[in-house]
């Protein structure tokens, strides 16, 4: 064997790695390799053992790291080796660096030694071994053919280089054969079993991998990445942490190979894990992910504003629109609170102010309500850019002044450069941005910028070109000599530039002429003044009328309050005096301090009610005193209405009583429901000492009385019973009961209501008699008529 | 006393390094990329001079004018020149055109300071070049005559090779 045949070895062994499907070929392929290896050495053996020995070193057939089988058909093969001519040849795969040497030293040594006599030994046998092979062929695998070509080499070898040997020889040989074949048949069936193939082979591969990692990554990468996927599943099923390790150092550069080669299936592959993988880590670690997306985030964003503005524009409005219009509702609300109390003093003021400057007031507003504040004001030189004096509010964080004043400059440079047409000349006044302005004004050899907040008034502006010019003038020399060193301004210019700071700060009034101030001041003065006094005015007005109002009395007479002349008048019109005072009383608790001057008037002044009531409590009294009058009166001060009920003895008087009452004052209106009260002249006369009255006065007089009772339905009758002044006393009293009774009886029998008529005996003559008249005009029964109350 | 301050520009053909120069100058650092100055970038640094001998040393505040190159196309405005009391013309010593035009350079700072005004030449990106070449360059120079240049310097921001230098003798050269 030569170099040649260990190359020839070499070659196919690195496919044997791959757990492929083709992998049951590639072991067979190996098998018969090994066969022909065995041949090999047995055909060269014969020609020369000091040419073969000068060729072949046991080194040339190492196969360093290269062998795939696994370890059971590792030591299958070395078995089948070991059982070539007497066991001189062996595989050695306990080497650390998986080398397979198909002749270690030692043994391959011996074999150089001794291979003339070995060779002679072995070939007699060969023949016969020969026909064997013949007898047994069978199959038309082509691994099998291959084999059984190999075999028919071996013959044809053998038997050209036939010897004579003895028989056992042979026959052992053929011994061997036959186990050939058996191993032959029981490797092809593990072929076909992959898993019993694959499994022992495992840990294997870790560490082939692992050791091939270090020495070429890239070889390796190029073999396992087609077959990665397979192979990683296989062995994760086995040995997850053995199998993490191994990978471990290989995956970042596998990644990186396929994100080269195709970079968007791993794209693909990755990007619904990323959004998962993130939220994951904001959950273990939300500063970790800030700071990591964090400075990528602004570039980000930049990139995005330079690609695709509007939709920046549009997903980022619901947050900045807010802001704004939170500013612009401040803004408005300033403007509005101004706008209210227009009226006032400070109103008045901004009108004149606004007439004064020739300004819209609107203007004067909006200046108002942005605070306007001098920041900074540079002296610059016009054409250096440096500056000469400065003024900053001590406050606020200090600009850069040489820069700032340089860039102004510039950009000044710029502006009178490229903007304006040849020839002409203009100058830049104000930069705006934002609440800020930097203001310009130039003159001579310098020029003045102030950088202001909010509004700058014209005053101010006004101011600015003064003081400017009151130092290009002053000092024009030595600012057209400027070579940089601000101490050759003269110092005077300092205070100036802080005068023109500091004073708009305090107060734009300040800056107007003082001449104009002090006539402005009178009028204001007396404006204001008027202005106040008609604010308490109308505080007054409005609170005497809210009073007056919610007095129920008082309220439906719309009773005006009103100032004038430091007076609160009350005009209006009440029906009467009472309610007149009534308005005065409560002008005078909602405003104490005021002079009031009632001028309300009382339409209809009511007489005091108690008097009236009285008035009618007299009037009535008098007329019951009138025989035949009986009233009763009833009066209501609300309704001013007097009720006159009762009896009078005729309609004259009736009248009477309503004209009297009619008179009262206080009075408005009498109803008089008097009656006129009949009267009963009817007497009944008795004979003497006789309770009997003459039998003609029944059909006539108690007939007449009963019509008389009917017609007058609330009526009653007083009978009363009348004697003689003749006789005892008590007997006349007792005889006039008994004649009244005897009446009372003739009219119940006459049906009428005996309760109408009630009984009495009087021991006096009946009115308009005399002891001189005849006895028997006394002896009688006379009707008195009533209404019972 | 207060401090004083002088303006100076550096002038020269578009992408020569002088924004690369101020950049080393003032910030210490260099970067290999290009960016066109649009208008002027200005800066500023303090410059401590060295004692003459007579009286004390003063520092200056150098303002600094980063004036756009000089294009085909576009001249550089003389109006950002005015009012500086010294300038850097700068040259790429490996584009000899650009130090070709350093007169007119002079003559335009010159000209925009009558008053006058301290130059300093600097042929830069010497760290590009060998020493041989470097010697034909040189012998391109045609300001000897200008009395306005104060020195010449092979410098490179890169490297930092003069950069202080030219700075040091322009800021003495103004004082």
């Amino acid at each position: 064997m030569d170099k040649n045949g260990a190359d020839n070895l070499e070659k196919p062994l690195p496919n044997s790695y791959e757990i492929s499907s083709d992998f049951p070929e590639k072991t067979s392929e190996k098998f018969n390799e090994l066969v022909e290896l065995l041949i090999d050495l047995e055909s060269i053996a014969p020609s020369n053992g000091s040419a073969l020995r000068s060729e072949v070193t046991p080194n040339d057939v190492s196969v360093g790291g290269k062998f795939g089988g696994d370890s059971k058909s590792l030591s299958q093969n070395r078995e089948i080796i070991a059982r070539s001519p007497q066991d001189r040849i062996s595989v050695d795969r306990s080497s650390s660096d998986r080398e397979i040497r198909a002749l270690p030293p030692a043994v391959s040594s011996e074999i150089f030694d001794r291979k003339p006599v070995i060779l002679k030994e072995i070939v007699p046998s060969l023949p016969v071994e020969n026909n064997y092979l013949e007898d047994t062929k069978k199959g038309d695998r082509p691994e099998f053919k291959q084999a059984k070509n190999s075999q028919h080499f071996l013959g044809k070898v053998t038997s050209s280089h036939r010897i004579d040997g003895d028989k056992t020889e042979l026959s052992t040989l053929h011994q061997q054969v036959v186990e050939l074949e058996d191993k032959l048949t029981n490797l092809e069936q593990q072929v076909y079993q992959p898993t019993e193939l694959v499994n022992p082979l495992l840990p294997l591969i870790v560490e082939l991998l692992k050791h091939q990692n270090e020495v070429s990554r890239d070889s390796l990468l190029s073999a396992i990445v087609p077959i990665i996927d397979r192979a990683i599943r296989q062995r994760s099923q086995q040995d997850v942490a053995a199998m993490s390790e191994a990978l471990a150092d290989v995956l970042p550069g596998a990644i990186s190979q396929e994100i080269q080669k195709s970079p968007e299936q791993i794209a693909k592959a990755i990007a619904p894990e990323i959004a998962l993988a993130i939220e994951e880590q904001i959950k273990l670690d939300r500063e970790a992910i800030a700071n990591t997306l964090g400075p990528q985030m602004g570039e980000a964003i930049k990139t995005q504003i330079k690609v695709e503005q509007n939709a920046m524009v549009d997903a980022l409005y619901p947050v900045i629109g807010n802001t704004i219009s939170k500013y612009m509702v401040e803004m408005v609300k300033a403007i509005n609170d101004k706008v209210e109390n227009t009226l006032s003093l400070k109103g008045i003021k901004r009108k004149i102010q606004a007439k004064l400057e020739g300004i819209s007031e609107a203007e004067l507003i909006l200046q108002e309500s942005m605070e306007f504040q001098v920041k900074a004001i540079f002296l610059i030189h016009k054409n250096s850019g440096l500056v000469m004096r400065e003024f900053q509010l001590s406050s606020e964080s200090k600009l850069e002044t040489e820069m700032l004043a340089g860039m102004l400059t510039a950009i000044r440079s710029f502006v009178n450069d490229c903007v304006t047409k040849p020839g002409e000349f203009s100058e830049l006044h104000t930069i705006e941005c934002d609440a800020f302005k930097i203001i310009l004004e130039v003159a001579g050899y310098c020029y003045l910028a102030a950088i202001v907040k909010g509004e700058p008034s014209k005053q101010f502006i006004e101011q600015l070109r003064q003081t400017l010019s009151e130092i290009a003038i002053d000092h024009d020399k030595a600012i057209a000599a400027f070579n940089g060193d601000p101490a050759t301004i003269p110092d005077r210019v300092q205070p100036l530039l802080e005068k023109l700071a500091t004073k708009s700060q305090i107060s734009k009034k300040t800056s107007l002429p003082v001449g104009i101030i002090l006539l402005l001041f009178i009028p204001i003065l007396g404006l204001g003044f008027i202005q106040y006094r008609s604010h308490i005015a109308r505080t007054v007005e409005s609170k005497t009328a809210t009073a007056l109002e919610s007095s129920p009395e008082l309220s439906v007479y719309g009773i005006v309050p009103e100032v004038r002349q430091g007076k609160l008048h009350l005009i209006g019109k009440v029906p009467n005096q009472y309610l007149r005072s009534q308005a005065g009383k409560i002008a005078s608790t909602v405003a104490p301090n005021w002079q009031i001057n009632n001028q309300i008037v009382a339409v209809k002044v009511p007489p005091d009610p108690v008097l009236t009531a009285g008035e009618v409590e007299r009037v009535t009294w008098l007329f019951n005193q009138t025989k035949g009058v009986a009233i009763t009166t009833e009066s209501e001060y609300g309704k001013n209405k007097v009720n006159v009920t009762g009896i009078v003895p005729d309609m004259a008087i009736a009248q009477q009583i309503t004209q009297a009452f009619q008179q009262i004052p206080g009075i408005d209106a009498v109803s008089n429901t008097v009656q006129i009260r009949p009267i009963l002249e009817t007497r009944l006369y008795f004979e003497s000492n006789s309770t009997q009255f003459s039998r003609a006065d029944v059909g006539s007089k108690i007939k007449a009385i009963q019509e008389f009772l009917d017609r007058n339905p609330r009526v009653h009758l007083r009978i009363i019973g009348h004697t003689d002044y003749r006789g005892q006393q008590p007997q006349n009293q007792e005889l006039g009961i008994k004649r009244a009774l005897v009446v009372k009886q003739a009219l119940t029998a006459s049906e009428v209501n005996p309760a109408r008529l009630h009984i009495f005996s009087s021991p006096k003559l009946p009115p308009g008699m005399t002891a001189e008249q005849p006895l028997w005009l006394s002896r009688c029964v006379r009707f008195e008529v009533f209404i019972p109350q | 006393m207060s401090l004083i301050s002088k303006k100076i520009c550096l002038v020269g053909d578009f992408g020569v390094g002088k924004t690369s120069l101020v950049r080393r100058f003032v910030d210490r650092q260099f970067s290999d990329q290009y960016l066109s100055t649009i208008g002027v970038k200005i800066s500023r640094k303090l410059v401590k001079l060295s004692a003459n001998g007579n009286v004390e040393s003063p520092d200056v505040q150098l303002v600094i004018w980063d004036v756009e190159g000089q294009t085909r196309f576009q001249a550089i405005a003389s109006s950002y020149l005015q009012g500086a009391a010294g300038a850097i013309i700068v040259a790429d010593l490996k584009r000899p055109e650009t130090i070709a035009s350093i007169v007119q350079h002079i003559a335009l700072a010159a000209n925009a300071n009558p008053q006058g005004i301290a130059i300093v030449i600097a042929l830069n990106k010497v760290d590009l070049i060998d020493e041989t070449a470097l010697a034909d360059l040189l012998s391109l120079s045609q300001w000897e005559d200008r009395t306005e240049v104060v020195g010449t310097y092979t410098t490179s921001a890169k490297t930092g090779n003069d950069v202080d230098e030219i700075f040091q003798t322009l800021a003495q050269a103004m004082v």
